[in-house]
């Protein structure tokens, strides 16, 4: 029945599709498409060393009708953006528990937004508006050094609207049908030759169906509030970027993932300052401060087993058992990065030295047992670490089709609290090649590490963790010309020491963890306005599976004169775990936009058409059970242009 | 020698696709901003090679990127003149006016029309009456690009 429904509603697309032609192929009109298509920031700004890319552009993103960050990220192959019990939206790779990883890293234009406490860019990030954000690219693979910030695996770069292009005042409102809204404010203008900004104001409430756990309902419903400018002059840049998250915490440290009561407050800022000495950009300063406040607040019952809090943490029956928690944290953040390219016709060296310094300040701690009411302040004495970073990285063409890259990043920890001091590095060698015309081959091996955060930390039973330490290789074949594009991407990758989270807190793995990935991928365009994409995924991870490790997803994108379209399902594979068996996913995507005039349009969109998304599996002591990580939506939306 | 001179051509010629695989300056789309501009000022003066006066307008994308344009220093040469940057000049008058700023369109009552971006996409807009005023016919191709003076205006 449901297949039927699936089936009919694709040929109800693809009809509607094919029924329209693209707009003429007059000569001015082509000439003007075709400037639009030379002029895509995406063709500028992609970094082929940082890994295997993914790029959304500014046109995929509007015909998406994407207007946050989870929009895009849900869409993303060979992951899964999945709930975790924060209620935050996380990128989870395939077939892991969606905890809080920290081998994602955001930046907005330069400045890298993941959190000081948790090496996590999402419980912030999750839902950010997309308003001011041209384009993005995401770098599959591990070890890109370029960047100078914590290592990763997977890096997500949104990058702003170029203020000379925009020239527009814009306002967009949308409703969801779940009675939530969202309205952002967008100005970018060139004000003389030399000084330019951008402007974004957002603010949204989203609302989600309460979940069922423990026969409790749990919440994940938030509050959010973004303020982004960017001052341009010359080749300097002075980007702010204010943000306020208020939600509830959905499972949050509760032994029976229901807590009576719960809230995560955030506010956050960032100044960067990032000059450009030379009009190539070849050489660069970046300067960062971060901080972050945050309020974290939760209540659950004695009976359903209280709170989890790992140095005071005993199950009832204890007087010990804490049944309220409240914690206060300002967390600080201080970046600075210097980087000069060194270029010849062959050859291009990359030196660039960082220091980042990151505080983790608990401000206030009160928790209370049945028969306690007490305040702390020191669970964790290591709360301030100093990151040098040395980076160099060359690229360099052996002959004209053949580039070779070899990167080396030398990182020195500094850490306070009697907590060792350690130097550890990343190291990598890739290339690009052209064989033949129209075909790539690209490929890197690697070695990294990745860092505990001061969340892991803290939440590890002797407050003792080694870094992770991963040594891997992927491989890319890509045939690409004007009309399509096919790819297939394989990896493998060993972990040791994997810090991962269990009864007892988080704990490094005893044991090596391996994973393989693989990734095919097609794109067909039809013309400039139109393209239909596909992907079929697998990981063999391990591991027993705690999330999905196959998907595919197909993908149709239109632009007619007046119309957009969007349609995109994205099936995730089911797997069973103990005797929870959880059932494969249809996540069908739909939107329309359509232009009344130049400066008005409505659109609709609905997600999870099919009502039929991948679960989350949850374990406590009282059960396990699941929860939905998406629900069926619809959004209205209206722009208007001034 | 000859070898090594055949070796050397060969490998400036295969200077191809590498280039744009680590080039992170794409100069494609200044390209085709000259090639509407030189399109438009062709239909325009139905000549091949176009005496352009700039105002404000940056003169290296023509040097290094046009084929038709030949810039000039007199603006009474000019058969057609760009703008980007406002500035009062008698000698305006009577000049085929082309603007690369919208708003430039209502300032400079003797532009014709611009070549324009707005909300990230490179817009061309012309206006009926001054066209008119001109005597300038465009082909069917530029239907719709043309609007009446009042629309400028009410919209872009």
């Amino acid at each position: 029945m449901k297949n039927k429904r699936l089936i009919l509603l694709f040929i109800f697309i693809f009809v509607i599709f094919l029924n329209l032609e693209s707009f003429s192929e007059e000569s001015i009109s082509k000439l003007l498409q075709e400037y639009e298509e030379a002029s895509e920031l995406s063709k500028k700004t992609r970094i082929e060393s940082l890994g295997h890319v993914v790029v959304y552009t500014r046109k995929d993103l509007e015909i998406m009708q994407a207007y946050t960050l989870s929009d895009v990220l849900r869409t993303l192959k060979l992951n899964q953006n999945l709930v975790n019990r924060f209620g935050i939206e996380n990128m989870t790779n395939p077939g892991v528990y969606p905890a809080t990883p920290t081998s994602f890293r955001l930046y907005i234009d330069n400045q890298e937004v993941s959190s000081v406490h948790t090496d996590n860019p999402f419980y912030m990030f999750d839902y950010y508006p997309l308003d001011h954000i041209d384009h993005i690219e995401i770098y599959i693979g591990a070890g890109s050094i370029r960047l100078g910030d914590e290592p990763s695996l997977m890096i997500i770069k949104l990058y702003t609207k170029e203020p000379e292009r925009e020239n527009v005042f814009q306002v967009r409102g949308t409703l969801t049908s779940k009675s939530g809204y969202e309205m952002s404010f967008f100005d970018g203008r060139k004000i003389s030759p030399n000084f330019s900004y951008i402007f974004l104001f957002h603010q949204g409430f989203l609302n989600f169906d309460a979940q069922k756990v423990h026969n409790q309902n749990i919440f994940r419903n938030l509050f959010k509030k973004y303020l982004y400018l960017n001052l341009i002059y010359k080749n300097t840049s002075l980007q702010f970027n204010f943000g306020r998250v208020n939600r509830y915490i959905f499972q949050g440290l509760s032994i029976d993932g229901a807590p009576t009561d719960g809230k995560l407050k955030s506010y956050d800022y960032d100044i960067n300052l990032t000059h450009y000495f030379t009009d190539d950009k070849s050489f660069k300063l970046n300067l960062s401060l971060n901080q972050n406040y945050r309020n974290f607040r939760e209540e659950n019952d004695y009976l359903d087993g209280g709170i989890y809090i790992p140095p005071i943490y005993e199950p009832p029956p204890s007087l010990n058992t804490p049944i309220f928690y409240h914690e206060e944290r300002k967390l600080e953040k201080y970046n600075l990065y210097l980087g000069k390219e060194f270029n010849t016709k062959r050859n291009s060296l990359l030196t660039a030295i960082s220091i980042k310094q990151k505080n983790n300040n608990l401000k206030q701690v009160r928790y209370k047992t049945p028969v306690k009411d007490e305040k702390s302040k020191n669970f964790l004495t290591f709360n301030k670490e100093t990151i040098y970073s040395l980076i160099l990285e060359n690229q360099f063409n052996i002959t004209e089709k053949n580039l070779l890259f070899t990167s080396l990043k030398i990182d020195r920890y500094l850490r306070n609290g009697n907590y060792d001091n350690f130097t550890d590095f990343i190291g990598r060698i890739g290339f690009i090649s052209s064989p033949f015309k129209d075909w790539f081959l690209k490929g890197f091996v690697t070695r990294t590490y990745v860092p505990p955060s001061f969340f892991e930390t803290e939440l590890a039973p002797n407050r003792r963790l080694n870094q992770e330490i991963l040594t891997g290789a992927t491989f890319e074949i890509i045939n690409e010309n004007n009309k399509h594009r096919f790819s297939f991407l394989a990896g493998y990758v060993n972990i040791q020491d994997l810090i991962t989270f269990t009864e007892d807190g988080s704990v490094n793995l005893p044991y090596d963890v391996d994973s393989f990935l693989t990734s095919l991928d097609y794109e067909y365009r039809f013309n400039y306005d139109s393209k239909i994409s596909l992907n079929y995924y697998k990981s063999f991870y391990e591991d027993s599976y705690i999330s999905s490790v196959e998907g595919a997803s197909i993908q149709l994108f239109k632009r007619a004169e007046k119309f957009d379209f969007y349609g995109g399902l994205f099936f995730k594979k089911g797997f069973k775990i103990k005797d929870v068996k959880i059932k494969n996913s249809y996540d069908l995507i739909a939107g329309i936009s359509y232009n009344i005039t130049k400066t008005l349009s409505i659109k609709f969109k609905g997600e999870n058409l099919l009502n039929n998304s991948l679960r989350v599996i949850y374990f406590t002591p009282f059960e396990t059970g699941t929860y939905d990580s998406l629900e069926r939506k619809y959004f209205f939306t209206i722009e208007k242009v001034f | 020698m000859k070898l090594v001179i055949k070796i050397l051509l060969i490998l400036l010629i295969l200077k191809t696709s590498f280039g744009v695989i680590i080039s992170r300056t794409n100069e494609k789309d200044i390209k085709y901003e000259i090639k509407i501009l030189e399109k438009i000022a062709e239909d325009i003066t139905h000549k091949n090679k176009i005496n352009v006066y700039v105002i404000g307008y940056d003169r290296k994308k023509i040097i290094n990127f046009s084929n038709h344009f030949i810039l000039v220093e007199d603006i009474q040469k000019a058969d057609i003149v760009i703008v980007d940057k406002y500035k009062r000049i008698s000698e305006l008058k009577n000049k085929i006016i082309l603007t690369t700023d919208f708003n430039l369109l209502k300032e400079i009552p003797e532009s014709i029309g611009a070549l324009y971006w707005k909300k990230g996409r490179p817009h061309i807009i012309f206006i009926k009456e001054r066209l008119k005023d001109y005597n300038i016919k465009l082909s069917d191709d530029y239907k719709r690009y043309i609007v009446s003076e009042k629309e400028i205006y009410s919209s872009w």
